[in-house]
């Protein structure tokens, strides 16, 4: 029996074309929560390859530069950011930015420490925790899905161009998920509420000790280097029993009802647009329902990548790399700036879902931080990011600002900025000096 | 030339001593510091000693303190980033006494030769790792196989990434995740859900016409709508949500003389509206046969993966359960429509008739369709069609009798439990289980079935649990009491076997042989590998070796520039990635020379890829063997459009990614890659639009940071370029890429495919190419093939201690006249693939 309650607050959000039952409030569980639970705060990092056009100040081309003219609350976008125009009061844009330890990276190299800023000698191949797996330590236990790793082409990928953003504590890289059916199955697709399937969760624990045993006693069979193999899946099993006691407490709470029938769950990478929003879409609806509150997304990678068509798709010639690479040519700005201009109008679809839904006593951009950008200016160069952050306007942040900073302050300077703000408690993250001054 | 042979012997003692860093301790050899110290240092201190020296450096950053040692010393970034200021004359500055060339050569080459020396030699610091995981395809195989039911496993899992040397199936980069392990979880449950029923016989679902179903589609103009007008349809009005089905479809062919095989599409789909028919194509076929002798197609699939109509019907729509939707298209793919035909979609009442009075087709209803068939026109005919599901032939299913074998009534539960548990495990585990791990399996069945549950939920739970247990999930090789003992045993060899040319579990025999310990016998590894490569199983083989070896997949990651090459359907990039495997496969079953790779008088084509070349032959869309008796441009892997359209950017050929293939993949001797913060080519440079691709390719080696690695790499590509960006054959002139003017988007130079090869060889074209590969390289590109087939078959990245073996084989490999066949027979039988 539901408590009246339920039913009371029960409704039907409807927005941009998804209808879907159970804010987030309900779907947390009345089990979960004693109190009135707080409004979530939320963390989405959004990446994209291979650098942009940086025309100097005086050349011709220079609308067609990523980085806006001007600086502090005076500045003006060029064409490439104009889609975020109406958000610039949610809106930062930080120019001169970059991880220190990565500058003398290869500069294919640095999509592996956008989110980690750590030295990827490649030599070692060793990564450090990723900024949403940092946050997901405090946010991610308050949620059924702790955090959700997206990119286009899924996976890991190779080491130093790996298709993944998100790295554990222990720097192992996270699988991310690509394809948006499979995306939705995993956030809404399985109800672990019939008899046969809660039956089965308690035989997962007998399960899951089995294997743990049988893992144990072949090490001793093993040399040193498959013993780590051995770790890897050792870690894998006693995380999965984790999730399997999270999901028992989550049992008793139904999964949000979410109608697919508005998203574009068969848009695949032949259909550039409709397959990044489709990814937005499921990023803004797992937020919605409160399944996660931690995100990142990777756009295509630094290596073989499926995302290396996308700029033909939408009538540019050539790959996303020969692009980038021309973008010093004649008119190479302009073809390299009109793709990162189509990056813009998808970032600015999805933030202006979280604008547009209200939540608490605002709406949702207002305690969610979206962190977009990428690990090269130009292409190869591991320096001066282009970066901005949208939302938070109500954790603190201030923003409608252009910051230029000197290369002595380091990017995670930002994400202790944004840690910060979501309350997640952080001193220092890789070689930051304190949070990011003007923020 | 003086130079250039002491630049050479200094390369190759410093690759050999790096070599030896493998095996040894983590410090450099001393050969290698010794050249620091008697030919390198001297040049540092002349060139960077003045500025980076002592406690007032320049930059703070010291040259003098700096480590040789790249192996042991900790330096090695430092030095990387000297390496990349010096390319790119940064350092010295301008206003500083320069390097000179000769300087140049011997600094560069020694940095990096001992960058990459550190590199290996970190990689392989703490031995090789042996265990390795299924990769997603091993998976997906081997759970069909043991469970005997065709799911798509691996649908959850993530793609497996590629080694630094390209294969999959490499145990050092294959991880495990607790995504992957949760997905494997269910993907178990779910196959042994489908594996091992309860209860009686499900109702199995029928339907079967030997006429279309007529009624109306959609025909609204919906943007993002593609409409379906199908030729014919099968209306499944009631049907299983899941499970197997089975789609009969008898069908024949009108083919007129000169025209080449229609072909038959089946789609599955419902319409759930007005707007919309979703659908899933199930498959397409040649249509060969006559319709007087018409051939039998079987289409199969799973319910659930189609899109299904809802419980309630939408309105008043024709067909209210799912439809099987068959089209007919033309060798060329476009839709046979025949203006007189009765056709499963009446036309729209809205637009004007057309002129053949569709009344007329009412009443034409009763007649069987093949009729009257026009002799002159292209046409399929459709006798009959029938859908089942789900598919049983026998109940319980045979994946069911196979895991819960016959049971004797007397025995207890637990007993026959403890007997089903030891035979799957054997299977499972691929070895003999141990007494413990069994009784370890019963305890659990014994705890699951304490709960309410049937024997059976409880026998599917306790087996799940083998499916992920390591010994299931990695290939597994144990190390013996005795240290020095690498052998591998029996039971692992079976599985290396099986894995290697099958690239799944290994099958009765293998494992009978291993359990009676016969496995290893040169004449009986003979027989197996021959019996092996006879199985079907083996295509799995050619394939994969062939994707990743080629990095086929890279075709996916070329994107062709609609406004250079408008006529390009992209479908082709699928047929260019089966001509390369066929081409394998067919090497490999005629059991024939391996330097057919470089060169061949033949090729696998089908229609469309055989049309893009401009060759005339096949008639369908299968591939078959074709002779080049008389231009070999399409001769070798050279010539496949698989190679050159990937190597190429989209929109003009490219000499050095086409190259560095070459060295790669065939030559097996990689260059180093490129430095980051590249420099672009410099726009300032006037005119580059007037140059051909090697003439910007001069003016790109002619800076010295790029000389020294480009002058090795360029000339094996220029020889191709009269294959443009998508592989078609350019007789004279080729398109740059580079705009010129507003009038003339892009300039036009003519082909220049005449080339200097490194070892001053002057060549003129890919032919030219390919004779001199196979009269100076063959012996290099026959170790290239025994690497690249060693660490496909190994799982692991071969090391200095494997060259021995490498050699061995490669001498074998020759004198067999380079036959594949061979060298998989010898490889099997080798110390390599017998020892951890």
């Amino acid at each position: 029996m539901k408590k009246s309650w339920h039913l009371n607050r029960r409704m039907v959000l409807k927005s941009a074309g998804v209808a879907l039952a159970l804010p987030w409030f309900e779907s947390m569980g009345a089990a979960a929560t004693k109190q009135e639970p707080e409004t979530p705060k939320r963390l989405c990092c959004v990446m994209f390859p291979y650098g942009v056009a940086l025309p100097k100040d005086d050349s011709p081309d220079r609308d067609w530069g990523w980085f806006p003219r001007g600086e502090g609350s005076d500045y003006q976008l060029t064409n490439v950011l104009k889609p975020l125009e109406p958000l610039m009061e949610e809106t930062s844009i930080f120019g001169g930015l970059s991880h220190a330890h990565c500058r003398t990276m290869n500069g294919h190299d640095t999509g592996d420490t956008f989110l980690t800023g750590n030295h990827l000698a490649s030599i070692t191949y060793r990564n450090t925790v990723s900024l949403d797996q940092y946050a997901a330590e405090t946010i991610g236990q308050q949620t059924r899905i702790p955090s959700l790793t997206l990119s286009t082409d899924g996976g890991v990928g190779p080491r130093t161009r790996s298709t993944t953003l998100s790295y554990t504590s222990k720097g192992r890289p996270i699988p991310a998920l690509s394809n948006p059916k499979l995306i939705f199955q995993r956030l809404f697709g399985q109800d672990n509420a019939s008899q046969l399937d809660r039956r089965r969760m308690e035989n997962s624990a007998s399960i899951l000790d089995l294997v743990l045993e049988q893992s144990r006693s072949l090490r001793s069979n093993l040399g040193l280097p498959d013993r780590r193999k051995l770790d890897e899946y050792e870690t894998s099993v006693r995380d999965v029993e984790q999730r399997v006691e999270r999901s028992k407490r989550w049992l008793d709470t139904p999964l949000p009802e979410v109608n697919s029938d508005e998203l574009q769950l068969d848009a695949n990478t032949d259909g550039p647009k409709e397959y990044i929003r489709a990814v937005y879409d499921l990023m803004f609806l797992s937020f919605q329902t409160d399944l996660t509150r931690l995100a990142t997304y990777q756009i295509g990678s630094y290596g073989p990548t499926l995302a290396r068509t996308f700029p033909a798709c939408i009538g540019l010639p050539g790959n996303w790399h020969g692009l980038a690479h021309g973008a010093a040519k004649k008119g190479g700005a302009e073809q390299i700036g009109k793709f990162d201009q189509f990056l813009a109008e998808n970032l600015a679809y999805f933030l202006t879902r979280l604008k547009t839904t209200e939540e608490a006593d605002g709406n949702m951009l207002d305690r969610t931080c979206v962190l977009y950008g990428c690990s090269n200016s130009r292409t190869h160069q591991n320096r001066n990011y282009p970066l901005l952050l949208s939302g938070g306007n109500k954790l603190g942040l201030t923003h409608n600002q252009y910051l230029k900073f000197k290369e002595s302050t380091p990017m995670s300077n930002l994400f202790v900025s944004i840690l910060n703000a979501l309350d997640v408690p952080c001193d220092q993250f890789a070689d930051s000096t304190g949070p990011l001054a003007g923020l | 030339m003086n130079n250039f042979l002491v630049m050479h012997s200094l390369k190759l003692t410093i690759i050999v001593s790096s070599l030896c860093l493998f095996v040894g301790n983590l410090v450099a050899d001393d050969l290698v510091l010794k050249q620091y110290r008697e030919k390198v240092q001297p040049v540092v201190k002349q060139l960077c000693f003045k500025c980076h020296q002592g406690e007032k450096a320049k930059g703070d950053f010291r040259m003098d303190t700096l480590n040789p040692d790249m192996v042991a010393g900790e330096d090695q970034e430092a030095w990387h980033d000297a390496l990349n200021r010096f390319n790119q004359g940064e350092m010295p500055p301008a206003k500083a006494k320069q390097a000179t060339t000769k300087q140049r050569e011997l600094l560069t080459a020694w940095i990096s030769r001992s960058l990459e020396a550190a590199s290996h030699a970190k990689r392989y610091t703490d031995g090789r790792v042996v265990t390795r995981r299924l990769t997603r395809q091993q998976y997906q195989n081997t759970m069909e196989d043991l469970l005997g039911v065709q799911l798509d496993f691996s649908r959850y899992l993530p793609p497996d990434p590629a080694s630094p040397d390209g294969f999959l199936n490499n145990g050092l980069t294959l991880e495990m995740s607790p995504v992957q392990l949760e997905t494997m979880l269910q993907s178990a449950r779910a196959g042994l859900q489908e594996a091992i029923v309860s209860g009686s016989k499900p109702k199995i679902y029928q339907t079967s016409a030997t006429k279309t179903a007529v009624g109306k589609m959609p025909q609204l103009k919906v943007a993002g709508v593609t409409q379906v007008a199908p030729e014919f349809i099968l209306d499944i009005k009631q049907f299983p949500r899941e499970g197997q089905f089975e789609i009969h479809i008898q069908a024949g062919a009108v083919v007129p003389a000169g025209e080449d095989f229609p072909r038959l599409q089946l789609w599955l789909g419902c319409l759930p509206g007005i707007v919309h028919v979703p659908r899933k194509l199930v498959g397409e076929v040649n249509v060969t046969a006559t319709v007087d002798q018409p051939q039998e197609f079987v289409f199969t699939g799973r319910m659930e993966d189609f899109p299904q109509s809802g419980d309630q019907p939408f309105g008043n729509v024709a067909f209210k359960g799912m439809m099987g939707l068959l089209e007919f298209v033309d060798a060329d793919g476009k839709q046979l429509r025949h203006a007189d035909k009765t056709y499963a979609v009446p036309p729209s009442k809205k637009k004007p008739k057309p002129k053949s009075e569709p009344k007329k087709a009412d009443t034409d209803k009763n007649e069987k369709p093949s009729a009257s068939p026009e002799k002159d026109r292209l046409d399929i005919i459709v006798s009959s069609i029938s859908f089942q599901s789900p598919v049983f032939s026998t109940w319980p299913p045979a994946s069911h009798q196979g895991i819960l074998f016959e049971r004797d009534p007397a025995v207890k539960d637990v007993e026959y439990a403890r007997e089903v548990i030891a035979r799957f495990m054997r299977r499972a585990y691929r070895r003999m289980p141990l007494t413990g791990e069994i009784e370890n399996a019963v305890l659990l069945f014994e705890k699951i079935q304490k709960s309410p549950v049937s024997f059976e939920e409880a026998m599917r739970e306790t087996l799940a649990s083998m499916l992920i247990s390591p010994h299931f999930l990695y290939l597994v090789e144990t190390r013996t009491a005795d240290a020095a003992d690498s052998a591998i045993s029996n039971f692992e060899l079976a599985s290396r076997l099986s894995y290697f040319l099958w690239n799944t579990m290994p099958d009765e025999t293998l494992m009978q042989l291993a359990e009676a310990g016969k496995l290893k016998d040169k004449t009986i590894i003979e027989q197996q590998v021959q019996r092996m490569l006879a199985d079907p199983r083996s295509v799995q083989f050619a394939e994969s070796l062939a994707d990743q070896w080629f990095d086929l997949d890279a075709l996916n990651r070329v994107a062709v520039n609609p406004e250079f090459y408008p006529d390009f359907d992209n479908r082709l990039k699928l047929d260019m990635q089966e001509e390369t495997r066929q081409f394998m496969l067919e090497i490999l079953q005629s059991d024939s020379s391996c330097l057919q790779m470089i060169e061949s008088d033949w090729t696998m084509l089908n229609r469309p890829l055989a049309k893009f070349y401009g060759i005339t032959g096949p008639r369908t869309t299968e591939f078959e063997r074709v002779a080049l008796p008389t231009n070999l441009r399409r001769g070798g892997l050279l010539g496949q459009a698989s190679f050159l359209l990937s190597n190429s950017d989209g929109q003009s050929s490219h000499p050095i990614k086409r190259a560095v293939w070459i060295l790669d993949r065939l030559l097996d001797t990689p260059p180093a890659p490129p430095p980051p913060d590249v420099p672009e080519l410099n726009p300032e440079i006037p005119d580059l639009a007037g140059l051909s691709l090697k003439q910007q390719l001069v003016i790109h080696r002619e800076k010295e940071a790029c000389y020294n690695c480009h002058k090795g790499i360029d000339p094996w590509g220029i020889p191709l370029e009269h294959f443009n960006a998508i592989g078609q054959w350019e007789a004279t002139s080729v398109t740059t890429g580079v705009p010129v003017s507003k009038k003339k988007p892009r300039a036009t130079v003519a082909v220049d495919s005449s080339t200097m090869l490194p070892d001053d060889t002057k060549t003129d074209g890919a032919t030219e190419l390919k004779q001199y590969l196979l009269e100076h390289r063959r012996t290099q590109f026959a170790r290239s093939v025994v690497t690249h087939v060693a660490t496909y078959a190994l799982g692991r990245s071969l090391d200095y201690g494997d060259d021995v073996h490498v050699e061995r084989l490669t001498e074998k490999f020759i004198e067999s006249d380079y036959r594949l066949s061979s060298l998989l027979v010898a490889l099997a039988q080798s110390e390599l693939f017998q020892t951890k």
